[in-house]
């Protein structure tokens, strides 16, 4: 049965102008994952009232073409302008960079551009063979599971801290924080809004992400006149830049990865953020050589972006289970069904099953046509290193500067950028790692918002989070990790005391 | 040896941390609330207060070890120093495009940026080169706006051309 409809599906979109449309929306949806400040969900929501006029069928394949293109086209931005284009590709930075600069931007996004592919490919799969019993048990998380989900990947953040988990908490502790700013959930308080009006909405994501990012590299790069041109050399590309036996070497790495990325996506409210930096925390604790991270290496770069793209298929499984949207994206991909007067749930399979199927078969043709497009276009972005950066930086800044102006038309987002920005520059100046901010802005509220809902539902007792065998279970790796990383940080101190007191000197620092 | 940290960004984070814990006190909460809107912020707070304090101590241990190896940590001060005020301006350069995008509009305001931070980042030119980076700078402007603006349809201030 599935099988048919599957041929139904791929017949309905196999024809010259709905590949065409495929195909003009997967290079638009690169665009806007590429330029810092669009996202896949800007353009699904400037592309939306296009499809009125269009078949349902016509109408998936825009939107499939524009999400699957702006989740893989963050890489490009994030490898070659060291910007995360989308907070699906904050990860990407990490190991993009580093190879950027030794030369080895082409191998980067050739690895990025096939693990994007493959994490689609693998996150249909799942989406095709196993969506309905996976969404049935998502379903089931409520706010304890979810919170011990968010409190165990905050315990994470002593993997991403570099050589101090006390400036990793620290770092942590900041983005949470940062976070709370605005209405707080449930009972809606204004809480350090300080009287600005604009702080009731709190920090948006993007502005604080270009911030820290893109102006913190811009106030490193003007004090230093001798880094100006982009005098990296580019190695010659062949091929997607990376050899079989190394494509073979990440196999591990990939299937994780997948596996992180799709679990994320369909969970709802998490997303390609949160599972592309999840997914290179998990590589890198299951590396053999965990030091090597952060330095340019390919396991950095085929962790998130194959999570990236495989929370795309996740997040379409309880969208078209249950009619329950995973991200923002798949939140608008509802009222696009509702347009078409389909209605996302159950009976979706049932009443219109020839255009679920011609979604699947649009997100596979998108996959192809996006690794087809960034394979042709691979010579063309590296051109970008060799752009001087006194003209590159400035430009970037002033798009990042207007789109992060565009997110809600108010200048209040350029300043966010700005304070960032200097925020970012003053941490990486005194050494305190950036990734736990972000992971701290990111899955705080969701800890915080489904902490008050567990503890609304338990009548203030904690321990009823305990009566859910995942969230105990969750909690309780959680406690283990802290306490690994407490115990480990009072073993260093111990040693340093005493090797301290026998040598008298001490290289470690706090 | 390594240099030792500066205390000043953990002293700021603990200032910062002293003036949420006490702004979560003027926090309105229901009163049937079990975790009330002020809860989890003060918790976070007082969380990087102790985690400041840490660091701090840290460095205090760290430059009495210093102290009394007598090994003075290496600085580039000056080179530092240069840096800092180059960024410093690039904030200010930064904050006035914010300031001059609602009165002078996107386009003056963007050119003027531009042109300002590639002078800031290259040096004193000669005038032909200054009058070619203003108008890189103008064009690059132009095209950002015909690009938000008329291709993904957003608006932008139109300032002195509105």
């Amino acid at each position: 049965m599935g099988l048919e409809m599957f041929g139904i599906g791929f017949a309905y979109v196999v024809n010259p102008a709905t590949l065409f449309i495929i195909l003009i929306d997967v290079v638009v949806g690169i665009v806007f994952g590429a330029i810092p400040g669009l996202t896949g969900t800007m353009a699904i929501a400037l592309c939306l009232p296009l499809t009125f006029e269009m078949t349902p069928v016509n109408s998936f394949a825009l939107l499939m073409g524009l999400y699957v293109g702006s989740c893989s086209g963050g890489l490009i931005s994030a490898i070659l302008l060291k910007i995360p284009g989308t907070p699906s590709s904050i990860a990407t930075t990490f190991d993009g960079i580093p190879m950027a600069d030794r030369g080895e931007a082409g191998k980067a996004l050739g690895a990025g551009i096939v693990y994007s592919f493959l994490g689609g490919f693998f996150s249909f799969a799942v989406l095709f063979l196993i969506a309905p019993p996976l969404a049935a048990i998502s379903v089931r998380f409520g706010p304890y599971e979810y919170f011990a989900i968010a409190l165990f990947a905050l315990t994470l953040i002593s993997s991403v801290s570099g050589d101090s988990a006390l400036k990793g908490m620290a770092s942590g502790f900041v983005g949470m924080t940062l976070a709370t700013a605005g209405i707080s959930p449930m009972d809606g308080f204004p809480r350090f809004t300080f009287g600005v009006i604009e702080l009731a909405g709190g920090f948006s994501l993007l502005p604080v992400m270009m911030g820290l990012f893109a102006v913190s590299e811009l106030l490193r790069t003007v004090g230093n006149r001798d880094d100006d041109t982009a005098g990296v050399e580019v190695r010659k590309i062949r091929g997607f830049g990376f050899t079989m036996g190394e494509f073979w070497e990440q196999k591990w790495n990939f299937v994780r990865s997948c596996l992180i990325g799709t679990g994320i996506g369909i969970l709802p409210g998490l997303g390609g953020s949160s599972a592309n930096i999840l997914a290179y925390i998990a590589a890198k604790k299951c590396s053999k050589h965990p030091e090597k991270f952060g330095t340019g290496i390919l396991d950095g770069i085929v962790a998130p972006e194959s999570a990236n793209n495989a929370a795309v298929g996740g997040a379409l499984v309880p969208l078209l289970t249950l009619g329950i949207p995973g991200d923002t994206v798949t939140a608008m991909l509802i009222g696009a069904f509702m347009v078409h007067g389909l209605n996302p749930g159950p009976l979706l399979f049932q009443h219109s099953g020839d255009v679920v199927y011609a979604l699947f078969a649009s997100l596979i043709v998108a996959n192809f046509v996006m690794i087809a497009v960034e394979f042709w276009g691979i010579r063309i972005f590296v051109n970008l290193l060799r752009v001087p950066k006194h003209v590159l930086l400035p430009a970037i800044i002033v798009m990042c500067l207007v789109g992060a102006f565009g997110l809600n038309n108010r200048v209040f987002d350029i300043w966010t950028v700005i304070a960032f920005g200097a925020l970012g520059h003053l941490m990486h100046k005194y050494r305190y790692p950036l990734t736990p901010l972000i992971l701290g802005f990111i899955l705080g509220p969701m800890a915080e918002l489904n902490l008050r809902r567990g503890l609304q539902m338990a009548e203030g007792n904690f321990f009823s989070f305990f009566n859910s065998p995942v969230a105990a279970f969750f909690i309780a790796v959680s406690l283990l990790s802290l306490l690994r990383v407490l115990g480990g940080w009072g073993l260093r101190m111990m040693r340093r005391q005493y090797r301290g007191g026998a040598t008298g000197t001490s290289k470690e620092q706090p | 040896m390594e240099k030792p940290d500066s205390l000043a960004f953990p002293v700021g984070l603990l200032i910062y941390s002293a003036i949420l814990f006490c702004a979560t006190y003027s926090m309105r909460t229901l009163a049937l609330a079990n975790v009330g809107p002020a809860a989890v912020p003060r918790l976070l707070a007082a969380g990087l207060g102790l985690v400041s304090l840490a660091i701090i101590g840290n460095v205090l241990w760290f430059r009495r070890k210093a102290a009394i190896d007598g090994t003075p940590p290496t600085e580039k001060k000056q080179e530092q120093a240069s840096g800092d005020c180059t960024a410093a301006l690039t904030i200010v350069l930064l904050a006035f495009f914010a300031i001059g995008l609602e009165y002078l509009g996107f386009i003056i305001a963007a050119t003027l940026y531009l042109l300002m931070q590639v002078i800031l980042m290259r040096g004193k030119a000669s005038s032909s080169r200054m009058a070619v980076w203003a108008g890189m700078s103008a064009v690059a402007a132009i095209l950002v706006y015909l690009v938000f603006v008329k291709l993904f349809a957003m608006s932008l201030p139109a300032g002195l051309f509105g």
